[in-house]
């Protein structure tokens, strides 16, 4: 890991190894984007359409990765649970799209209105908006945390939920604010592309601007975390009473680092909101992307700045890759059926006699020779976790050739639906096996 | 508690002491008087109501009963779970989506839906079982948030594998269809929407009851709720009423599963939807604590229920004007919760929190006493003056 | 008498739920003074201790400590009052390093203060050079030094107790309330932490200790205080304490 200035006095990571969860990570990050690209060839797409499409992944990566580092802020710095995510998100983005809009007034088409307007339209410079949107978010943050702060980890979680829950009945209902169901569109990009290329000019303005704020705030986060009020914040996620005894206001902390990340939420809706050009209070703001904030920062290590934004570009790149084949597996399903079933009536089998001959090998074989490293390859639980994975991958192959066959052109959809079982799979696995996550929190070696 | 006596007697006297046990006694009798002050104050109100504002508010008082019978069926199984296993089951929503869905599945293909429901109330207490086994147990003692974020887990699996199986539309339990009945002119209840769910609604919370306080299985569930560290030492199998919990808790989910099916639609979200609404009705009651449950549950759903009315007036332009009035009827659970959360973390029932081990209120005590748990009463000792 | 004091505790009183933990208990600590706090489990020693430091709101009772009344001032605060306490059980800051545990417990570095971070970055780097220096003074009186980049979830019990002692005196403290400071501790290195305490105190610290090895009671306080069921029913020097019949049958009977 590479040495990081830390309130200004050095530090310096312990290990020397070779990182090689990290390793592996970056290059799961290029297989994802290669597979991406891949399939867009395939399709037939253009080079610069292609690159578009990959600029989106990077702009919403981006943003994940904001939110990511907000929550690791609150939750892996401070220890405070907020399952409320995309509620500060949502205000970040409604706020950012009131701000920075034309006026747009309700339209009534024969006596019929289709669109009931909204708030705002004051034409606000983009800058401004976005410290709006994080001024609202933080606040908010304020205004929650004030009650549920006091209280346990689980209540607090209970309570942000409920906030994030509320805002988006809201941003339903609500119609004078934030135009009801349809939402609000029309939102400015940064810059002002008048030509064919404009998609891809505006994918790369905003990847531009995403990564330069992305890298400021982590940055700036890495400073403030790692510096003696960082160090504060760790303590009071250790332990908020010995904190207490040793004289820090712990409240003050946590009400700090809860509006803080609760800000940078805020800074993730206000991107959110010019990258995609509208804001509706669709699946954008669902509990499922609080969710998959958790599995990034969980992934990425919770406590490691940089190891969350890995875990977010990672984590996306799922989704995103889903997207992209979601018209390739079914094809794929269909032409190679035969073969596939055979492959998998193949690993099935290996897996039973594998596991098999070893349990007996290594229940019947002296403990001397070649069957002790029978044991101790045992004793690692690859074995298991080994059969275990077989079977997971042939019960999977087998749930989609019996689905493919029962009802054709459903994987396309289930392709989505089964990324995010595969997010609940990975928060049990990684929370029981590894929850300081591939790229763990570094010991601070003060000097 | 207070019928524990006699469980070491001899065989006719441990009869006898059984019976006792079913007696009033002083405890029994002010609880029971308090309950129907609670349960006068509660008809007044609404009579007072419908007196002001006509038949109709009964009619939301009836739907509110309903959904309440719902909501306390699922909050005493959430609630019992988190008593024992001392972690909120964020999957428990999904859970009776589960439940829902697997009686469906049986009544689709011929079995009738009260059989659906019984063969999803056993399948749900063994998934219940197994989640214990491979995922629970094995985040004991590391604190509230990991099983959160594996029950979190838990719940997108369930609710994404019922989309991916089952698909995204809404289904509807092959029920006969029939008019309400109406009692009188302006009041109606449905026969399988309304009577069926409150019949079954009061038979859980019966048996609840009964298992809490008349088994012993259910006395080593409070006990262990309690007080866990105590109950193993007293020799409880707190394995054992582990599993129970989870059965209680899963089965329960499994029938209000149904009975939010039978209600309205069964889609892969009905379960999710409607976890606030229990955790409101489980945390405004004292979490911890079924009698808690019931109670916040009756608060939550009548709340939500006739709060229409109230919206609908406001909706009316010369009162603000509100748009899709209401729409915020399920906004209302939470703003009791959260003021609930801000005066009374430990529920309105929670007066001295006996069963709620892990709430607030219960480990800042815990943790003042420390490992002292010596004989503290106090009776002896000199008077102190200065040195 | 009292002004002499630099603890007075007056008619304290907690209740747990019925449980009467500390049950209108007086007391008064000199300055400069080795006191040991003794008494059966369940006594309510810790409690106490609690109360002191401000983790625990008493539920009557008045708490004075220099001149200054505690009771219901949060923890916090006391500990910038100059009282500082440590844990029964060690809270041990498990995921930070020895070190940092050490200069965590420093009162007043202005880098805690976010602002201060961006607008005095000089201050921050001087303060926090500052208390790295005496954080390794304290670990080398403790003999903690050669674990000081350790996390501190790898020390051994007794190694924890050590931390919580230098901790404690990162704060620089006029008080310094120990629950039970050498248990699991090495008879050698109790000797030596007593002998640091000693040496402490001659430097104008007070020490109020709750123990339960009697060895360390009887041969290093100058004064023992004996709690039982929630009272103080007797005080003195270690070997009057030690013949009081009240005392002898507190233990034994109790």
């Amino acid at each position: 890991m590479a040495s990081t200035s830390s309130g200004g006095i050095p530090n310096q990571a312990a290990g020397r190894k070779l990182p090689w969860s990290e390793v592996i990570a970056f290059v799961a990050i290029a297989v994802i984007v290669l597979a991406g690209v891949l399939a867009g060839v395939l399709a037939g797409a253009s080079p610069q359409g292609i690159l578009t499409n990959v600029g989106f992944y990077a702009s919403i990566a981006i943003i994940f990765a904001v939110l990511a580092l907000g929550f690791n802020l609150q939750w892996g710095y401070t220890g405070l649970f907020n399952a409320g995510i995309a509620g500060f998100y949502l205000i970040g983005a409604y706020t950012m799209a009131i701000a920075i809009t034309a006026p747009s007034p309700p339209i009534v088409i024969g006596g019929i209105p289709v669109y009931p307007g909204h708030l705002g339209g004051y034409s606000l410079p983009l800058a401004m908006g976005a410290i709006l949107a994080m001024l609202a978010a933080g606040g908010a943050a304020v205004i929650i945390a004030l009650p549920a702060l006091r209280l346990r980890a689980d209540y607090l979680a209970i309570a942000t939920l409920a906030f994030a829950s509320i805002l988006q009945i809201l941003a339903n209902n609500l119609q004078s604010v934030t135009g009801g169901a349809i939402g609000i569109t029309g939102i400015p990009k940064p810059i002002t592309f008048v030509s064919a290329n404009a998609p891809f000019l505006n994918a790369i303005t905003i990847v531009g601007i995403g990564s330069a704020i992305l890298l400021l705030f982590l940055l700036l986060l890495q400073f403030m975390a790692e510096s003696p009020w960082g160090r504060v914040l760790r303590a009071v996620r250790e332990d908020e009473e010995a904190t207490m005894a040793l004289g820090k206001n712990t409240f003050n902390y946590k009400l700090q680092a809860f509006a803080l990340g609760g800000a940078l939420m805020g800074l993730a809706g206000a991107l959110f909101a010019v990258t995609l050009g509208y804001v509706s209070p669709s699946s954008s703001f669902a509990p499922a992307v609080t969710f998959s904030v958790w599995v990034m920062v969980i992934v990425g290590g919770s406590g490691n700045n940089r190891g969350v934004i890995v875990g977010a570009f990672l984590i996306y790149g799922l989704e995103w890759l889903s997207v992209q084949l979601k018209d390739y597996v079914p094809i794929a399903l269909a032409a190679g059926l035969p073969t596939i079933r055979l492959l998998l009536i193949v690993v099935g089998l290996i897996a039973v006699i594998a596991a098999g001959v070893f349990v007996l090998l290594s229940r019947y074989m002296p403990t001397r020779g070649w069957g002790r490293v029978l044991r101790k390859i045992q004793e690692r639980g690859w074995v298991r976790n080994g059969t275990i994975g077989a079977f997971a991958l042939y019960g999977l192959g087998w749930v989609f050739v019996f689905l493919e066959q029962y009802k054709p052109g459903a994987i396309g959809d289930t392709i989505f639906y089964t990324r995010l079982m595969f997010i609940g799979v990975l928060l049990i696995i990684l929370i029981i096996y590894r929850p300081e996550g591939i790229l763990r929190e570094h010991k601070r070696v003060l000097r | 508690m207070a019928q524990d006596s006699g469980s070491q007697t001899s065989s006719p006297d441990r009869a006898r002491s059984r019976w006792a046990a079913l007696r009033p006694t002083a405890r029994l009798r002010r609880q029971l008087v308090q309950a129907s002050i609670f349960a006068l104050i509660l008809v007044a109100v609404i009579g007072g109501l419908s007196f002001v504002f006509g038949i109709i508010v009964l009619q939301y008082a009836m739907g509110g009963l309903v959904v309440s019978s719902i909501v306390i069926v699922a909050a005493i199984g959430l609630t019992v779970l988190y008593g024992i296993r001392g972690f909120a089951n964020f999957a428990y929503g999904d859970l009776m989506t589960l439940g829902a869905y697997i009686s469906l599945l049986l009544s689709v293909n011929g079995l009738s839906l009260v059989w659906g429901a019984i063969v999803s109330f056993f399948v749900l207490a063994v998934v219940g079982i197994l989640l214990e086994v491979v995922i629970f147990s094995r985040l004991e003692g590391r604190g509230p948030v990991p099983p959160i974020v594996a029950s979190v887990g838990v719940g997108l699996i369930i609710q994404n594998g019922i989309r991916s199986i089952a698909g995204t539309a809404e289904w509807l339990y092959p029920v006969p269809a029939s008019q309400d009945i109406v009692i009188v002119p302006g009041l109606g209840i449905h026969p399988v929407r309304g009577i069926l769910t409150l019949v079954i609604g009061v038979t859980f919370v019966l048996s609840a009851h009964i298992l809490l306080k008349y088994t012993n299985l259910g006395k080593a569930m409070r006990a262990t709720a309690d007080n866990l560290e105590l109950a193993k030492a007293t020799g409880i199998d707190t394995k054992r009423v582990t599993y129970a919990a989870w059965v209680v808790s899963c089965s329960f989910a499994s029938t209000a599963g149904v009975l939010l099916g039978l209600g309205t639609a069964i889609t892969p979200t009905m379960g999710f939807d409607v976890i606030l609404l229990i955790f409101a009705a489980v945390i405004v009651g004292g979490i911890g604590s079924p009698y808690g449950a019931m109670l916040g549950g009756l608060l939550v759903g009548l709340s939500q229920e006739m709060s229409v009315p109230f919206l609908v007036w406001l909706e009316r332009p010369d009162v603000i004007g509100l748009q899709f009035g209401s729409a915020y009827k399920v906004a209302i659970p939470f703003i009791i919760l959260i003021i609930v959360l801000i005066f009374r973390p430990w529920g309105i029932a929670g007066r001295r929190p006996a069963f709620a081990r892990r709430s607030y209120f219960i480990e800042r005590v815990t943790r003042a006493l420390g490992g002292e748990r010596g004989a503290i009463d106090a009776s002896v000792g000199e008077a102190n003056g200065g040195r | 008498m009292a002004s002499e004091s630099i603890l007075r505790v007056n008619a304290v009183d907690k209740a747990f739920g019925g449980i009467h933990a500390v049950d209108r208990c007086s007391l008064t600590v000199l300055p400069q003074s080795i006191t040991g706090l003794i008494g059966p489990n369940g006594a309510g020693k810790s409690t106490l201790f609690n109360i002191i430091a401000g983790l625990y709101r008493p539920d009557g009772g008045e708490i004075w400590f220099d001149g200054t009344r505690i009771d219901g001032l949060p923890p916090y605060e006391i500990v910038h009052l100059g009282l500082t306490k440590t844990w029964q059980i060690p809270h041990e800051l498990r995921n930070l390093t020895v070190l940092e545990n050490l200069v965590l417990a420093a009162k007043g570095n202005s880098g805690e203060r976010l602002l201060n971070l961006f607008f005095r970055p000089r201050q921050v780097k001087r303060d926090e050079k500052q208390w790295r220096a005496r954080a390794r003074e304290v670990l080398k009186l403790t003999q903690l030094d050669g674990l000081a980049n350790e996390h501190a979830r790898t020390l051994s019990g007794g190694q924890k107790k050590l931390l919580e002692l230098s901790r404690a005196l990162m704060s620089d403290p006029a008080l310094v309330l120990l629950d039970e400071p050498v248990a699991g501790v090495n008879p050698a290195l109790t000797g030596s932490l007593m002998d640091l305490i000693e040496k402490l105190r001659q430097g104008g610290r007070t020490f109020f200790l709750i123990e339960h090895d009697m060895n360390v009671v009887m041969n290093r306080c100058d004064w023992v205080i004996v709690m039982h069921q929630g009272r103080r029913i007797a005080e003195g020097r270690p070997e009057m304490v030690k013949t009081d019949p009240v005392v002898i049958e507190s233990y034994l009977g109790g």
